[in-house]
């Protein structure tokens, strides 16, 4: 049986965080994962925004990692290789109580540390978003918020753990777990054993339930969020918020770094670590959006999709070692989670004041793309690869050659494709491609085409033969 | 009695054809093209058939393919259902006959599939 | 080998489907030089249409669709003056530079006159208001209809269609055909989308039921789907509570609507009733020199009308390309009473041209042209309805003044 000094559970955005950063110093890194890839839950379905981190209570860890995250993701997302985009967010009132609110949001922001807050006019945030709705009457901008893609940053995190030595292994449901000679022995339901002298448990959704086979009696509660996405449309130009309120946090209006935009989430208190869409959410997110964006586009909605978060019941992220100490909780990450993963990936890997490993590397390059590339860069790309010729996602200018390196990089269903490289994410959502992703998955992976998955095990795009 | 909803134009209208071994009549019609689709429809509806055909060795896996001639009803579905399971070998050009007579129709390819390489 | 570089050419056509071989083959009879850049395979979607019911008009027989692509291809071969590229326009300037992007290299083509034939794409899942999983076994039916005519794969065993457009039924048949079962094909709105006909043929010859009135308001199932809850909407095409009822399937088939692809359109008008450029008696967009025609310029419901479509666009193009397509004055056309759209918008004065209308509903009575004066210039009798598009020539003598088209009932 493999042993590691250390084993991460979970490869959502946190848990490949800690991996990369724990293969900084001298050490034996795995990461275990259910799913057959990374970013399976949450990273893959929330806001994609990087807070600036006006909202988490004073003194709570979140509000610690979340404005310390935040001034870090830009120099992160450079070094991986992934979309960031400092756009600065404006979070809007629409009534009296509102207005009130804002200061006391403003200086609870100054208190946790962030920088450049200040309330505005109707009239200057009408400047800076000229589609708001009639309603708002001021508004709390915030310019260190950012987008960025989750998802891309988590397969960057992955990459680059593995190519500084972390061993990823997927297909890895932890069921069972105990403890010989100092190590603690994690069984799959899939029949696989892993050792590792150190367990941490970034399990996400099913944080808790991995906290409890080691040990720490943890419940954790789960909320799901329902979005709507729109196409290619300069709606917005930055995150708006609604105001926090009694009525919960309201909903928000976000581009995306592609161009699209989304509204959500709502929240809904789930018992799985999966959410249906609910068919009433469609009418409750275009009425909760108009209370800061009139003119919603509602012919140009091209998607919808819904993330589950874990939460702590003490309303705060759980970090830290368990009282055996063989085991680190990094669970209850609920939002602003994105943003905080660098600082708490940072934070967690320094705790264990392990000695630093010479040979470090930090970047990481993405898939060349053909997107948003150059005419002379293109012809330069399809002369070095004639499958860069090849268009295969006509929304988004995807060719065959990029997903063969998606493949090549980890991507094993149509999922995995889509989410390292948007084919099938445009207008058509992949009404003219996914056959064809299909077939070069088949191709790609040696496997019969009706083999080939959507998202999840099971999942056959196809039927099985014939019809 | 049978009953059919006339498709010569958007009128749509609800046609009901009966016989009584003499006689065809038709009711509901409002023009005699109506008349003539429910007396074909009534007495010997006949349709093309239109398919697929397995292609072994081919740089596709399958061929389109149809009928020769407009089949009566019933044998629509048996017809189809055979040539599913049937293989031609690569090539084949639009206009071959696969089959000179499947259930007794003769089977021609709609389109070519060249030999893989 | 791989190429880059300029390609000069007199006319660019986009898309090799119906509307664009057509084009080609009209601006090449004009003697210009024609590029033609299809993206997969020329023949377009009729390559995926292997059903019969093509060029009824055109060739005065019922052909496939591959049959009738093969003949419409035949009309390019040995053509000296006609170039066919393989590869996917990416983006296409108002300067008429539009970039190519093939296996054999990435180049540009600069053109006197481009023909816009990019065909449609279908309304997808993500923009309907169905709640549920995300599973695997949701597909458009241009989609399902690739996979099991061109590909030879299947979607399913026991399969659902929602929408009632041509495409699903056919879709429906082919289904049967392949010995899957149809559970049932479900429509939102009180009548079906597609032509009588293909309720007849596809429909009512497999006695496949057609619910009216009815949609899916959930999917369920994951990582496959499992099966829909359909239920029926009201006059406003809300869900009707209590009358949900789950239907299990393996695949649910979306037969919900077609929309023209414009994203190459340079900064030219998009006529928000049809979604494709408006253009147009010679089919010329906004944009000088870059004309639209078929399924990108409006939803059309037969081949045989693309490619004449196609054809008039081409040889427009061709004349424009080589300044023989005189300016003319145009006087406008508006959708009236009870008319959805109307291509074209504006017609050069004295000049025959054929008029395209789709209608809001049902009617038996007359689509008259008429004047500012109320006069009834030309006008149409008989039953019509929102699936049959409705094509109306005018005269030369009857294009001079602005008109007005209306559906009035009798």
């Amino acid at each position: 049986m493999d042993c590691y000094d250390f084993c991460i559970v979970g490869g959502g955005v946190i848990g490949c965080a800690v991996a990369r950063e724990l293969t900084r110093y001298k050490a034996s890194v795995a990461l275990v994962e259910s799913a057959c890839d990374v970013c399976a839950g949450a990273s893959g379905a929330n806001s994609a925004v990087v807070h600036s981190g006006y909202d988490p209570v004073p003194g709570t860890l979140m509000s610690k990692y979340n404005v310390l995250g935040s001034s870090m993701f830009r120099s992160y997302c450079a070094a991986l290789d992934v979309p960031y985009k400092l756009t600065g967010s404006l979070t809007v009132a629409t009534c009296a109580e509102e207005v009130t609110a804002l200061s006391r949001l403003l200086s609870r922001g100054v208190g946790n540390g962030v920088a450049g807050l200040e309330i505005i006019s109707r009239r200057e945030a009408l400047e800076l978003e000229p589609n708001l709705s009639d309603k708002v009457l001021a508004a709390l901008y915030a310019p260190t918020a950012a987008i960025t893609d989750p998802m891309e940053l988590t397969f960057a995190l992955r990459e680059n753990a593995e190519a500084n030595g972390a061993c990823f292994r997927f297909g890895f449901t932890v069921c069972a777990a105990r403890r010989e000679d100092g190590r603690v022995i994690l069984r799959s339901e899939e029949g696989g054993e892993l050792a590792a002298k150190t367990v941490i448990n970034c399990a996400g959704s099913g944080g808790g339930d991995v906290a409890r086979m080691l040990g720490s009696l943890v419940y954790l509660t789960h909320r799901g969020g329902e979005y709507l996405v729109f196409d290619k449309l300069p709606f917005v130009r930055r995150p708006i918020f609604q105001t926090p309120g009694p009525m919960g946090k309201g909903v928000l209006v976000a581009p995306t770094v592609y161009g699209k935009f989304m509204v959500g989430p709502t929240a809904v208190d789930c018992v799985s670590s999966s959410m249906p869409f609910r068919s009433e959410a469609f009418g409750e997110l275009l009425s909760a959006a108009a209370k800061s964006v009139r003119g919603l586009p509602a012919g140009k909605r091209i998607a919808k999709f819904t993330g589950v978060r874990a939460l702590s019941q003490t309303g705060d992220f759980i970090i830290g070692p368990s009282r055996r100490g063989d085991v680190y909780n990094v669970i209850g990450i609920g939002s602003p989670g994105l943003t905080a993963a660098p600082a708490i990936a940072s934070a967690v890997a320094r705790s264990f004041a392990l000695e630093r490993r010479p040979g470090f590397s930090p970047s990481r390059r993405g898939i060349k793309r053909m997107a948003g590339a150059s005419h002379a860069e293109r012809a330069a790309l399809v002369a070095s690869d004639g499958r860069y010729g090849n268009i295969v996602c006509r929304c988004e200018t995807v060719s065959e050659a990029e997903i063969v390196e998606a493949v090549r990089r980890g991507a094993r269903t149509v999922d995995g494709v889509k989410k390292r490289l948007g084919v099938g994410m445009g207008r058509c959502q992949g009404g003219f491609c996914e056959s064809r992703v299909v077939g070069i998955l088949a191709r790609e992976l040696g496997i019969p085409v009706s083999r080939v998955e959507k998202t999840a095990r099971g999942g056959f795009v196809l039927a099985k033969e014939g019809v | 009695m049978k009953e059919f909803t006339c498709i010569m134009c958007p009128r749509g209208c609800r046609l009901t054809a009966d016989s009584d071994l003499y006689e065809l009549t038709v009711s509901g019609n409002a023009c005699e093209r109506g008349r003539e689709y429910a007396e074909s429809e009534y007495s010997n509806p006949v349709r093309t058939v239109t398919f697929n055909v397995g292609v072994s060795g081919g740089e596709r896996r399958v061929v389109s393919a149809r009928t020769a001639r407009p089949v009566p009803l019933s044998k629509v579905l048996p017809v189809a259902r055979l040539a599913r399971r049937m293989t031609v070998f690569a090539p084949v050009s639009a206009g071959d006959v696969l089959f000179p007579s499947l259930l007794g129709e003769k089977i021609i390819a709609t389109s070519s599939v060249a030999k893989a390489e | 080998m791989s190429f880059s570089g300029i390609i000069r050419t007199d006319v660019l056509v986009i898309g090799g489907g119906a509307a664009g071989l057509a084009a080609a083959a009209a601006a090449a009879d004009v003697g210009v030089r024609v590029v033609l850049v299809e993206s997969e395979r020329l023949g377009g979607i009729l390559c995926r249409c292997i059903h019969d019911g093509f060029g009824l008009t055109a060739y005065g027989e019922s052909l496939t669709g591959p049959e009738y692509a093969s003949r419409e291809i035949v009309k390019l071969e040995g053509r000296r003056n006609v170039d066919i590229i393989i590869g996917t326009v990416t983006s296409l300037s108002s300067a008429l530079s539009a970039e190519v992007v093939s296996e054999g290299g990435c180049f540009e083509v600069r053109a006197r006159a481009v023909v816009l034939a990019t065909g449609s794409r279908e309304r997808a899942f993500g923009s309907l208001d169905i709640g549920g999983t995300r599973p695997a076994g949701i597909f458009t039916a241009g989609a399902a209809q690739r996979i099991v005519n061109e590909d030879g794969m299947s979607v399913g065993r026991r399969i659902v269609i929602l929408g009632s457009g041509d495409i699903g039924l056919i879709m429906a048949r082919r289904f049967t055909l392949e010995g899957a079962k149809v559970e049932a094909v479900l429509e939102i709105a009180p009548r079906p989308g597609g032509l009588a006909r293909n309720v007849a043929q596809c429909l009512g010859d497999f006695r496949i039921p057609l619910e009216l009135s009815t949609t899916v308001a959930e999917v369920y199932g994951y990582p496959r789907i499992e099966g829909v809850v359909a239920a029926k909407v009201d006059e406003d095409r809300r869900i009707i509570p209590g009358t949900e009822r789950r239907i299990a399937c393996d695949a649910l088939v979306l037969s919900v609507g077609l929309i023209p692809i414009v994203n190459l359109l340079p900064g030219a008008a998009v006529d928000p009733a049809t979604g494709g450029a408006e253009v147009d008696s010679r089919f010329m967009t906004t944009a000088a020199g870059v004309f639209s025609c078929g399924n990108a310029l409006h939803i059309n419901d037969l081949a045989d009308n693309v490619s004449a479509e196609g054809a008039a666009a081409g040889r427009s193009a061709a004349l424009f390309a080589i300044g023989r397509l005189e300016e003319a004055d145009t006087v406008t056309v508006t959708a009236g009473e009870n008319v959805a759209s109307v291509v074209p918008r504006r017609i050069a004065v004295g000049e025959e041209a054929t008029v395209w209308v789709r209608l809001k509903k049902s009617l038996v009575g007359t689509l008259a042209f008429r004047d500012a004066d109320g006069y009834n210039v030309k006008d149409k009798k008989g039953a019509m309805a929102p699936n049959e598009m409705i094509a109306v020539t005018l005269a030369p003598s009857q294009t001079t003044r602005p008109l007005t088209v209306s559906a009035e009932e009798t």
